[in-house]
């Protein structure tokens, strides 16, 4: 009897149990869609608001499902570097030419459609390396904070009231403050980069041991006062300036240097078919003229417009650095800089 | 034997607790538990899905009712080949302004020609849906030009969510301008506060249009892609929530409905716990108090049974005081009564038995031997005429033998006494046999003084005159006594003609047996008297020879006091 009575209360409890567990069970479903959707995976340095309406149009337009990850160029290129025999990326987007040209091996060979239409200058040359958006070096002043100080070019950033005020980023983690220190070799040596060192000094003694992480700290810095200059690419400078904030692009009067950033297809992607139908996407028209009008870059293609906002090409001084010596010296000239720096600080 | 019965009367009671007390409640307890959990649960389910669908059917109206404006709009071709004159205008924006106050949602319209140029000169500005009148193949536009003769949906990520409704206009098969209905996402903000779950609205790939919850979106502003399919009960960032989903204006648009319950869940497992807890302690803590109660009501059972005991060994003054509980007090005074009166019948027994004994004693005696009266009275009627002294002698003796034997102020007598008047008897037989009979009386001094049955001696001697002489001419009767092993024996030894063996068997017979089967009753009465007044291995034994004589032995307790 006793032992009836045991089961039967032992039975019964479960019966509660399992009935209960069924029913939450029956209300606990992770679903997955029925028909498998292409996929696409995009490293990418640019910012969030950046891309987000270019990646909802592009998933709205083909129906790929787009995962991003984002970074600084410098650690993207690293993880790519990394996961080359097991590609979890299937495009890099972002990151000057420059800084590109010496990995090129991690890439891709291949010409969008949209080649025909883009800019002699922009042509994807090298194969693998499709230029995205044209991107100038350029000063981005706190108006607010500049007061009677003038600023029209690099000299000017010795001026010793702007010691400390200066926002420069490390060019061996960020692709913009690479370009810049390109720009200030060439334009400070007169064309001839070694000329240029002696400024570098300088600036750097003008840097009053501030040297920023990232080119996000750049710009955030001089937008939120805690410095008066920075240098930073474009676009950075010029959303703000169309938001209507105290911002003043000055393009640089001794030089600027204008190289365009890159779309480019991981080796051995895992989704091949969906990267070149972003790649084409990327420099067809519609985009690049959104880029132009609703993100401050300028386009790589020939058939857009430069935006009303951005001064006009041909109204900067222009100048160009040798692409095959620029390749060449990168690590030559990250560490030169990394030691004047340091000795600077040093003393 | 008495420890199974307790431990398992203790057990039995805890048996009982825990099977129709604690068992039963906490079933039901869990029942309850349970039952509430499934009607929370389907509470939660109804409350969300009636949000989702209040919202849906909000939203699609909404939606459709513009689809339809937007749909019998652009069948007028003639809004793009003409300018359009004052009047259509006002009629276009009237219609407008009623559906907004029918459907109690503002919507800004749009009317493009084949270039994207606005032709309704309402609006300056370019409209937000388009990034430049030269890019075609994007946004609502792109979506109108690859179903141009269907409505289409897109929602607009720029600096505001924007949902764009849009068909193409057709003049003669070709696509001749666009027409474009467009409503802001806060203008539904006001909806998603009327329902207490969480909304997202998205569209067919997650993209956010109106949202009240921030947990789910990723960092594009997407509907988490791990959860887009779920529905029910989730998990996400290690909270609890209720998840329904909704597809609605043929899959373009997504609306989700999000419960959290993180509280809830939290509730009622600290409840759950609780309870288990609860009825763990409750267990353990039966557990012991049924041992203890068990105790207490064993411990009145066993005083029970010990009291049954001391009666089974005799002893009758056990009484039983139990206090504890009304029906153990009531068998405790009833064992108490039973004493009584048991006790009551055993002293009645006994004074009955020794009544009976006293009785029987009483007619024993009374069988005083009448023939040694008649035989003395006819001898002193012969010596009264022969020898007057010697008669006188025997009138005294036998008076004196009488008045002894009559009164029955004790029964026991001290043997000294008893000697004295048995030598009355004996005078009485010596003057009546002369030289025929000779006695010697032989008493131990330390026995002189001890208690023995009145006219004792005077049995045993009248037995021996009685069948000695059958042959013989004279007797001889020696009387001994004396203390041996702790008892009083008289030996009554006559020389007489003794006794045959098969008589003398049969003697020994009768003596055993409680009542006198034979008409001889000397012997058999002092026996039984013996035995009567004494209870013990006491009484008389016979030995005899024929032709040489009889041994009477007399067995006595040696009794000094007179007691009883």
């Amino acid at each position: 009897m006793k032992r009836k009575i045991i089961i039967t209360v032992i039975l019964s409890f479960f019966i509660i149990l399992l009935v209960g567990y069924t029913i939450s069970k029956n209300n606990h479903n992770v679903l997955t869609s029925g028909h498998q959707r292409d996929e696409l995976v995009i490293y990418s340095s640019h910012p969030l608001d950046f891309l987000r309406p270019l990646i909802e149009e592009f998933e709205s337009k083909t129906g790929i499902l787009v995962t991003v990850v984002s970074g600084g160029t410098g650690q993207l290129i690293e993880r790519i570097e990394e996961e080359q025999d097991n590609p979890y990326a299937d495009i890099l987007w972002g990151g000057s030419l420059s800084s590109l040209k010496s990995q090129s091996y991690l890439f891709e060979e291949y010409s969008s459609i949209n080649e025909d239409a883009i800019q002699e200058e922009f042509k994807n040359n090298e194969g693998m390396l499709t230029k995205f958006s044209d991107v100038p070096s350029i000063l981005m002043v706190n108006t607010d904070l500049i007061g009677n100080i003038q600023i029209n070019g690099y000299k000017d950033l010795l001026n010793p009231k702007l010691k400390g005020k200066i926002a420069y980023c490390n060019p061996a983690v960020s692709s913009s403050a690479y370009e810049h220190l390109i720009n200030i070799l060439y334009a400070m040596g007169n064309g001839n980069p070694d000329e240029g060192w002696d400024y570098v000094k300088l600036l750097c003694d003008n840097l009053d041991g501030k040297l920023l992480k990232s080119s996000t700290e750049v710009y955030r810095g001089v937008e939120n006062g805690e410095f008066v200059v920075g240098l930073i690419f474009e676009e950075a400078a010029a959303a703000l300036v169309a938001n209507g904030e105290n911002i003043k692009i000055v393009y640089m009067e001794e030089g600027v240097l204008s190289t365009p950033d890159c779309v480019s297809i991981v080796k051995n992607s895992p989704h091949m078919e969906s990267a070149r139908t972003f790649i084409d996407f990327v420099t067809g028209y519609e985009a690049q003229t959104m880029v132009t009008t609703e993100l401050n870059r300028r386009s790589v293609r020939a058939d857009v417009k430069t935006p009303k906002y951005l001064k006009a090409k041909d109204e900067i001084k222009i100048i160009h650095a040798d692409d095959e010596l620029v390749y060449e010296k990168k690590k030559e000239w990250i560490q030169k800089f990394k030691e004047i720096f340091l000795d600077i600080n040093e003393e | 034997m008495k420890k199974n019965k307790i431990r398992s009367f203790s057990d039995n009671i805890r048996q009982m607790f825990i099977l129709y007390a604690i068992i039963p409640t906490f079933l039901i307890a869990c029942l309850c538990m349970a039952l509430i959990l499934g009607i929370w649960q389907y509470t939660v389910h109804t409350t969300n899905h009636s949000a989702n669908a209040k919202i849906s059917n909000v939203l699609e109206k909404v939606v459709e009712t513009y689809a339809n404006e937007v749909s019998r709009l652009s069948k007028d071709a003639t809004l793009i080949t003409e300018p359009i004159d004052t009047d259509k205008l006002v009629e276009i924006k009237r219609s407008m302004y009623k559906l907004s106050s029918k459907t109690k949602y503002a919507a800004k319209l749009y009317i493009l020609d084949s270039e994207l140029n606005s032709v309704f000169s309402d609006y300056n500005q370019m409209p937000g849906f388009l990034i430049d009148n030269t890019c075609y193949d994007w946004g609502i536009i792109r979506k109108i030009r690859e179903n141009p003769q269907s409505i289409s949906l897109k929602i607009t990520t720029g600096k505001e969510q924007v949902l764009c409704i849009g068909t193409g206009i057709q003049d003669q098969e070709e696509v001749a301008g666009y027409i474009v209905v467009t409503i802001p996402a806060k203008e539904f903000q006001l909806l998603l506060t009327q329902v207490s779950p969480q909304t997202i609205i998205t569209d067919e790939n997650g993209w956010v249009y109106l949202t009240n919850n921030y947990d789910f979106q990723d960092l594009l502003g997407r509907f988490v892609r791990k959860y887009e399919y779920s529905e029910g009960f989730i998990q996400y960032k290690a909270k609890e929530y209720y998840l329904l989903q909704n597809s609605i204006c043929n899959g373009m648009l997504r609306v989700y409905t999000i419960t959290s319950h993180d509280m809830e869940s939290r509730m009622f497992y600290i409840m759950g716990v609780f309870i288990l807890f609860i009825f763990t302690a409750i267990v353990i803590i039966t557990y012991f108090i049924s041992g203890k109660v068990a105790k207490k009501s064993t411990r009145d059972i066993y005083k029970i049974a010990e009291a049954f005991e001391q009666v089974k060994k005799g002893n009758l003054e056990r009484y039983l005081d139990i206090k504890s509980s009304a029906e153990f007090k009531e068998i405790g005074e009833a064992y108490n009564l039973m004493l009584d009166g048991l006790k009551n019948n055993i002293k009645e027994n006994k004074e009955l038995t020794r009544y009976a004994a006293f009785a029987q004693v009483k007619q024993l005696e009374a069988q005083f031997n009448p023939h040694f009266l008649f035989n003395t009275l006819d001898n002193i009627r012969f010596m009264s005429k022969i020898d007057s002294e010697a008669s006188d002698k025997m009138i005294v003796a036998l008076s004196t033998l009488l008045r002894y034997s009559l009164s029955d102020a004790e029964e026991e007598i001290q043997v000294e006494e008893d000697i004295r008047y048995t030598e009355s008897y004996l005078t009485i037989l010596k003057i009546r046999f002369n030289r025929r009979f000779t006695y010697e009386i032989d008493i131990e001094e330390k026995v002189k003084k001890c208690l023995i049955p009145k006219l004792m001696m005077q049995s045993i001697i009248e037995n021996a005159v009685k069948y000695g002489y059958a042959e013989e001419d004279t007797l001889h009767v020696a009387i001994k006594g004396f203390e041996k092993g702790g008892n009083l024996i008289f030996i009554c030894k006559d020389s007489g003609a003794g006794i045959r063996e098969d008589t003398l068997r049969q003697i020994r017979e009768n003596l055993q047996s409680p009542v006198n089967k034979t008409n001889h009753h000397g012997i058999y009465n002092i026996h039984r008297r013996i035995q009567l007044m004494y209870h013990g291995d006491y009484g008389v034994t016979l030995e005899s020879k024929l032709g040489e004589g009889t041994v009477v032995t007399l067995t006595l307790p040696i009794r000094m006091n007179l007691d009883l």
